[in-house]
């Protein structure tokens, strides 16, 4: 009987210790990085556009399109502040900063040469177009909910009628 | 109740989990960098003949090789994403697996 009662003292401490260790792991599982934001995709997706529409341009005279590039950088700034804002999103805002760059790098040589050539418009085009689509690709991949235990009811009842 | 049981259930599962979640992450990161170097190398020799041959401006030539390394980077930051939501699944999934096999001893 005391060899019982010390059996069962025992399992209890078994099972409350591992509840406590899921409360201690759910704790300190809140995720790595940041969760999936519609926001963010579609922008991604409009940028992504809106850029290559301005890559097309540079066939034209840079001060005829001057206009056009002020717009696109503003509303690049703000989904650049928009990521910033976001809870452990900081791999999607490297990603901005670089993408900053490119746009930086871009619009300064259309601003010197006037028009971007024939040979590199398709050329930037097709790369500028994958860099776009690594933000959003690693934004359609971030997981729709965060880490939570879940118990699945339906299972526990299939449980409880089985034994 | 058997604790052994539990606990084989509960190491069994994580592993095949750790397998299915974590499993080809290595050589699907190898591969796909080892393509895009290649096919930089073979950008970088078409852009080259440009400048030379087509006289292409040296600050749209430096535009090219640039954003051709700045998508390197990108695709570092896009699998370093990809690896944090694995394991964030990962560990959704050891907690789902702990908590059925625990609720089932119990009940």
């Amino acid at each position: 009987m005391r060899a019982l009662t010390k059996s069962s003292h025992s399992n209890h401490l078994y099972i409350v210790s591992l509840w406590i260790g899921l409360l201690f792991l759910s704790n300190a599982c809140s995720p790595l990085i940041a969760l999936h934001d519609p926001v963010s995709y579609r922008t991604g997706l409009d940028l992504k556009v809106e850029f290559k529409f301005l890559v097309e341009a540079s066939a034209e005279q840079y001060g005829d399109k001057e206009e056009d590039v002020i717009k696109f950088r503003k509303a690049f700034e703000k989904s650049l502040a928009y990521e910033e804002g976001r809870y452990r999103n900081e791999l999607t805002v490297q990603q901005y900063q670089i993408m900053a760059g490119i746009i930086e790098r871009f619009v300064g040589a259309w601003k010197d040469n006037g028009t971007i050539g024939d040979f590199t418009r398709p050329e930037f085009l097709e790369q500028s177009q994958a860099a776009f689509d690594e933000i959003i690709k690693l934004e359609k991949a971030k997981r729709t909910e965060g880490i939570k235990l879940k118990i699945d009811k339906t299972d526990l009842t299939s449980t409880q009628t089985n034994n | 109740m058997d604790f052994d049981k539990i606990k084989g259930d509960i190491f069994g599962q994580v592993a095949d989990l750790a397998e299915s979640i974590l499993g080809n992450r290595q050589d699907e990161i190898v591969n796909e960098t080892k393509a895009f170097l290649e096919e930089s190398e073979a950008k970088l020799k078409l852009w080259t003949e440009a400048y030379v041959t087509l006289k292409i401006p040296k600050n749209e030539y430096e535009l090219l090789v640039k954003t051709r390394v700045d998508l390197l980077k990108m695709k570092a930051l896009t699998q370093a994403g990809m690896t944090m939501i694995q394991l964030d699944n990962f560990r959704q999934g050891v907690i789902d697996i702990v908590v059925k096999v625990a609720a089932k001893a119990i009940m």
